[in-house]
């Protein structure tokens, strides 16, 4: 009996070794989280230790942002994570040979304003990285804005989200702009999981579609274009019609919103299939079927389910994220006709 | 995760050293830069980041508008 007691103290402290060990390895952000806390507790102990911390604070959310984002979506949207390389000297041939932006991290009590460092620097080249060459200026810039707004929100970082607003937001987009106006739009969208679940995904596939060519006034005009559909969307009243579709030479999806449960009970799935049947006759590539609340989103399900056995539309990817209290839902859809 | 974008990044106790790499040292010290985007002069205090361009390096100050013009600079974002 007394051995049993025995096995049972000595298997407790290594089965939650194990299991620590097991979280650590499949969440490696993690980690480098708990990593950073403890070296910036030990920094006094040299630089090493000290720059551990500062990399480490930045590495573990951008890459658990950017790493949940992709696993939800199952499109590489934003395939790339960070990683902080120091450089400590250097002579002036590599500098210019090597071309690279070097970033002055601070001591890592200053958390607030390294992350932000590393979050810009992040979104101006993780986000979209085959399109951002075709995308018009201040389309680009309200997209690295919302998403830098949202992963600072998101991992709660709301000193770094501050200095965002006060130092760079009011100055680069002010009220009135164009940067703004997209920004705001963008933002909203994200309420309804449209800017992660349709916006980002089309642009992104909108600069694979450019592959070799010459970014031309063509391309800027038609992100232009869709920028001002959902900016459009994006102020829609309830009741109100706006075209939730756009037309593009490369850019060709619509987004079908549902959002009223009452419409629903009383005309169930037919308006809706009505509507993706008009799109697809239409030759709209992509069909996003977008519900926030879980009422909307069981009858997105249902719109999802009626097109199983379609020889028209294929399903590309469910995409589910959380609103505050409420979860969206994001149905993407391809036109087997286009 | 399938790759990492590499920030690339100077702790503040290590400046000294690679402005002195870069033969630069002196001339921040003496107030000779300026940053290319608001024309503030440049400290070991207020440099937020370096980068070489048409073999030129430029220096960017802490104000953050002028990080992030730098970055589209360095990026080449386009003028349209």
């Amino acid at each position: 009996m007394t051995n049993w007691i025995d096995v049972v103290y000595i298997s407790i402290p290594w089965a939650a070794v194990v299991s620590l060990l097991i979280y650590f390895i499949k969440n490696p952000e993690k980690a480098e989280k708990w990593y950073s806390l403890i070296a910036g507790a030990f920094s006094f102990l040299g630089l090493r230790l000290e720059k551990s911390s500062v990399a480490r604070d930045i590495q573990s959310d951008i890459n658990s942002f950017t790493k949940d984002y992709n696993d939800k979506n199952g499109i590489s949207t934003l395939p790339y994570g960070v990683k902080i390389e120091w450089v400590s000297e250097t002579t002036r041939e590599s500098f210019v040979k090597d071309g690279k932006v070097v970033v002055k991290m601070k001591h890592h009590t200053n958390r607030a304003r390294n992350f932000l460092y590393g979050a810009m620097d992040w979104a101006n080249k993780g986000a979209i990285p085959e399109g951002r060459q075709f995308l018009h200026k201040k389309v680009l810039k309200a997209l690295d804005f919302t998403l830098v707004y949202k992963l600072l929100t998101d991992k709660k970082r709301y000193d770094s989200r501050q200095l965002f607003l006060d130092e760079i937001y009011d100055k680069e987009a002010p009220e009135g702009s164009l940067v703004n106006t997209y920004s705001v739009a963008f933002n909203k969208l994200d309420e309804n999981g449209i800017f992660m679940g349709v916006v980002l995904p089309e642009y992104t596939s909108f600069g694979k579609k450019m592959g070799n060519s010459i970014p031309n006034k063509k391309h800027f005009a038609e992100t232009i274009g869709f920028a001002t559909m959902l900016e459009k969307l994006s102020r829609k009243a309830s009741g109100v019609d706006v075209s939730p579709e756009y037309k593009g030479e490369h850019i060709n999806c619509s987004i079908c919103l549902v959002a009223r449960p009452d419409k629903f009970a009383l005309q169930g799935l037919e308006p809706y299939l009505a509507y993706i049947n008009h799109c697809v006759k239409e030759g709209v590539e992509s069909i996003y079927v977008c519900a926030i609340g879980e009422t909307n989103i069981a009858n997105a399900r249902s719109i999802c389910n009626a097109y199983e056995k379609s020889k028209n539309l294929s399903f590309v990817s469910e995409r589910i994220q959380p609103m505050g209290k409420n979860r969206a839902i994001v149905l993407h859809f391809r036109n087997l006709n286009v | 995760m399938s790759e990492r974008h590499k920030i690339t990044a100077v702790h503040e106790r290590n400046l000294e050293e690679v402005l002195k790499g870069l033969g630069l040292l002196d001339s921040v010290k003496d107030g000779n830069v300026v940053c290319k985007f608001c024309g503030k002069r440049i400290t070991l205090d207020n440099l937020n980041c370096i980068y070489p361009k048409d073999d030129d390096i430029i220096f960017c100050c802490d104000d953050l508008s002028c990080f992030q013009k730098a970055l589209e600079d360095a990026r080449g974002v386009r003028m349209q």
